[in-house]
């Protein structure tokens, strides 16, 4: 077991910690400060359309002194850009997926951390990473980017519309906050499969936790393909090819716009999913906590979110029925996107059943999921509209659009977020927040909010188009002035009113009341250990006896039953009878770093499913394209396709031999396999020295473009790769090192024969069709 | 944790030589100046042979619990129908009557 009184230096134990509690804090304080200046960007949006062109009254001349506090027209773009951008990649992500999911899923499920630490801390500091090159963006000359977070391209894509370099900035810490959620996602699907405590079937595990894995899987299957789109942009811009522009402004033929937009979607949908999961299943627990019932439906909505989650992947055309997209591909996607509406009602239902004759206690985070409850309804309901195509003609790009995606991703999403905060906080620090504080914050929030998005989508069925600076330049738009003014007002209070928040946050923390294990009264396993709790989490591993949900049970003068109380059977009425108990792990069959390696795989397939899929529809949809064997040189691409399958050959001996515990051949074999992907490497740059020389540049043809886009990701993997497994081959000099690790090079290997099974597609249908 | 046998190095060696000879095939086809339709298919059909070789042994599928098939099986799942969703609006654009 571990050392519980470790001591640990300050800048192990806070900055570079692998605890999984202090990395949720650090995300948390990160989150919020972005979230923080995400609301001032949109207090200076409201602002300027509200008074256009007028100084920004309080912090205008601190934001803007050189024109006396007035956005300049330039601005207003990079503001609603970035502030879009900054909300949901380095606000509501880092604290949804970062701060709750790290904080809640490995307590929740009695797990001591997450199954991979390191990999933990590391997806921390990538965060960290990608919001520093967020922030230098606002910095460089002409400033941060101001193509809408959408990033459609050829606005973003062409260096002749957009020259400065806010917008490659803005795409590389897309990147790094990309990574960081992967390795994010990684780790919590490793965790919540592999390590529950013993005796927590899949069906005992809290809602909060489902909804972390379902924004996981999410995470991994989709973000890899909008980081392929963004490379492509970053690649037009910087390279010198055109994948996403079309026309005058492309130099050479066969780049299609659409391809951005469908690229895009097809992640960003899934996206609003991501960022509503974990908020859906922290709902779900709360009302159930807070109604003293079982949450209603337990199956049903772990069923409902997985269905939702399958349904998100597949609709991402409903963004685009106005783009001049093929109208029948239209229809489709209007069918497949009024589907949801079917899981979304049921879940919504059985929040209903969980709250029906409850003995609700109206604490602050039962208040804010009430909320949560309300704005999503709007929310939900106004996206049915959205999603008819014929309706959708009239309304999008207008403010009721804007109006409807604030009600389900700023609304809902703002007050979880502070469901989460108000509900956590015990746990995480020790100290309850103030409870009357708390409920004039979520009244005035609340009020506010609906103030502010109701009216959008009011001014938006006037006609009210998004992202312009200046709606008085319409004669339409001056009987709906007034209500830009208003919004205006309102804004400002709701960004008043956080003060309150941010005063109860840090008062408690000094100040606060101690608060004990259970404060809430809750049954889930983690409110049986101290707040905050020790380094590991329990100090003897818990044992789980019932699901996280057992209100309203008559029990030694309290209502509930602790996941961890052994009569939990008898009380409850269950048949989970001790024979029945679950390991703890579902996937016995498969160990944790090869668990850690597949799901990091599904993200990998998804990548070059952009890039192989951009490359085929891009060339099925080209008028001409040349023979390959006239411009490689396939005899080469040949001996290097041999020389990447003698590296997993290797390899594969390699691995062989760690099994048996053979160190010394284990090694060899490493080096072997390092050098043969080093050769391979090496004849690479060399092909591409030679055919550059020749003419065949990355901009001089689409051809061209795909394929050193497509060899050089693949490149990147095989350096990567060779970095793996050089580490190993050092790791591998200590004799303990394959009877500890050999799962550990096994995983390696997956990937290594991955980028070589890539090589084989790309060998086919790049280099010799 | 295996369900399965284990693949002896000889079997590694025979996967191995299955592989090399299926690339020297596709190099030769693609200069055997066939239809492009043709070609595709055959080079289509043989990556996806050499795909499966290493898959299954190298990568191990073949030694696993069958259920490991979902996790590759769902994203090439929908990889495969976002790709064809492509069609209408990239590939066929230059025909496209609307
Ligand atoms: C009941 C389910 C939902 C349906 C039917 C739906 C439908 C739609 C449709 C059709 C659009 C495109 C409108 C247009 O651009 O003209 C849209 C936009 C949007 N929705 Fe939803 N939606 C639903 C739930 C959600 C949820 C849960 C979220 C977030 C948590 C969300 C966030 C967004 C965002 C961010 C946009 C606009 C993105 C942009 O253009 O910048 N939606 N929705
Ligand atoms: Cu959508």
């Amino acid at each position: 077991m571990h050392n519980k009184t470790s001591k640990k230096s300050f800048i192990r134990k806070y900055i570079f910690s692998t605890d999984h509690k202090v990395i949720a804090i650090q995300y948390l304080m990160v989150g919020l400060l972005f979230l923080a200046g995400g609301g001032m960007m949109a207090y200076v949006i409201r602002m300027q359309v509200a008074n256009p062109w007028q100084p920004i009254p309080f912090i205008g001349q601190i934001l803007f002194p050189q024109t006396g506090g007035i956005v300049m027209p330039e601005v207003y773009p990079m503001l609603f850009t970035m502030h879009g951008g900054i909300m949901v990649f380095f606000a509501v992500t880092p604290i949804l997926l970062g701060a709750l999911g790290n904080y809640t899923l490995p307590l929740e499920i009695g797990a001591e951390d997450m199954a991979f630490p390191r990999l933990n801390m590391q997806s921390f500091w990538f965060l960290f990473l990608g919001s520093v090159l967020i922030i230098v963006s606002f910095f460089v000359p002409q400033g941060a980017a101001g193509t809408g977070w959408t990033l459609y391209t050829p606005l973003s894509s062409s260096l002749k519309v957009n020259p400065g370099w806010g917008v490659d900035l803005f795409i590389l810490g897309l990147a790094l906050d990309a990574v960081s959620i992967l390795m994010g996602g990684v780790n919590y699907l490793t965790t919540f499969f592999k390590m529950r405590a013993k005796g927590m079937k899949l069906t005992q595990a809290p809602l909060t936790s489902w909804g972390v894995v379902f924004a996981s899987v999410l995470n991994t299957l989709w973000l890899p393909l909008v980081a392929a789109a963004l490379f492509m942009v970053l690649s037009d811009r910087r390279l010198g090819t055109a994948f996403f522009v079309a026309g005058p402004l492309a130099p050479v033929a066969g780049g299609q716009v659409l391809l951005f937009q469908h690229l895009f979607w097809g992640f960003g949908h899934p996206e609003v999913y991501i960022i509503i999961l974990p908020v859906w299943g922290l709902v779900g627990d709360l009302l159930s906590v807070f109604s003293r019932k079982p949450a209603f439906g337990y199956k049903a909505t772990v069923g409902c979110m997985f269905t939702i989650c399958s349904l998100s992947g597949i609709v991402w055309g409903h963004h685009m029925f106005t783009s001049g997209m093929n109208p029948l591909v239209g229809k489709a996607f209007m069918f497949l996107t009024i589907t949801i509406s079917v899981p979304t009602a049921i879940f919504f239902l059985n929040w209903l059943g969980t709250l029906w004759k409850g003995s609700i206690r109206f604490t602050v985070p039962m208040l804010f999921s009430l909320g949560v409850m309300f704005v999503f309804a709007i929310g939900g309901l106004t996206g049915l509209f959205n999603a008819v195509q014929t309706l959708d003609i009239y309304i999008h790009d207008t403010y009721v659009v804007v109006g409807h995606f604030h009600y389900t991703l700023a609304a809902s999403v703002l007050l979880g977020v502070f469901a989460f905060v108000y509900f956590w906080f015990p746990k995480m620090f020790g100290r309850e927040m103030n409870q009357a504080l708390g409920k004039i914050h979520f009244v005035l929030t609340f009020i506010f909010v609906n103030l502010v998005f109701f009216t959008m989508m009011y001014v938006g069925l006037h006609g009210h188009m998004r992202r312009i600076a200046d709606p008085t330049a319409y004669e339409f738009l001056k009987p709906v002035q007034h209500l830009n003014v208003f919004m205006g007002k309102m804004t400002g209070l709701l960004v008043l009113t956080q003060f309150i928040f941010f005063f109860n946050f840090v008062y408690s923390l000094f100040f606060g009341k101690k608060a004990g294990e259970n404060p809430w009264d809750a049954a889930g396993v983690v409110w049986t250990t101290s707040s905050p709790p020790p380094e590991h989490n329990y100090n003897t591993p818990p044992q789980i006896y019932c699901g996280p949900h057992e209100y309203g049970i008559e029990n030694n003068g309290k209502d509930y039953v602790a996941q961890t109380n052994p009569k939990a059977a008898e009380l409850t009425g269950a048949k989970n009878t001790q024979s029945q108990v679950d390991s703890g792990d579902t996937l016995p069959w498969l160990n944790i770093a090869k668990t850690g390696m597949w799901s990091f795989l599904i993200s990998e397939i998804m990548l070059f499913t952009g890039l192989i899929g951009s490359y085929i529809v891009l060339r099925l949809g080209s008028a001409s394209w040349p023979n390959p064997s006239e411009i490689l040189n396939t005899t080469l691409l040949g001996i290097n396709t041999f020389i990447l399958i003698c590296s997993s050959l290797t390899l594969v001996l390699g691995v062989h031999h760690a099994h048996a515990g053979n160190q010394k051949e284990l090694r060899k074999y490493l080096l072997l396999t390092i050098l043969l992907g080093s050769a391979f490497l090496g004849i690479k740059i060399f092909d591409y020295h030679h055919m550059w020389e020749h003419g065949f540049t990355m901009g001089g043809s689409l051809f061209g473009s795909c394929y050193y886009l497509l060899t050089g990701f693949h490149g990147l993997h095989v350096l990567s790769g060779i970095i793996v497994m050089l580490y190993l081959w050092v790791a591998a000099g200590n004799k303990e090192f394959c009877t500890v690790h050999s799962s550990r090079i096994e995983a390696s290997g997956l990937y290594w024969h991955f980028i070589d099974l890539i090589w084989v597609i790309l060998f086919a249908i790049l280099c010799l069709l | 944790m295996m369900n399965q046998k284990q693949p002896t190095i000889k079997s590694y060696l025979g996967i191995f030589g299955w592989l090399v000879v299926l690339t020297v095939i596709e190099i030769v086809a693609a200069n055997l100046g066939l239809p492009k339709l043709a070609l595709a298919i055959f080079l289509v059909g043989t990556a996806l042979a050499k795909v499966l070789l290493i898959a299954l042994y190298f990568m191990h599928l073949k030694f696993e619990s069958g259920l490991i098939w979902w996790i590759p099986g769902i994203p090439m799942a929908l990889a495969v129908f976002f790709v064809l969703m492509l069609f209408p609006d990239i590939v066929y654009h230059l025909t496209n009557k609307y």
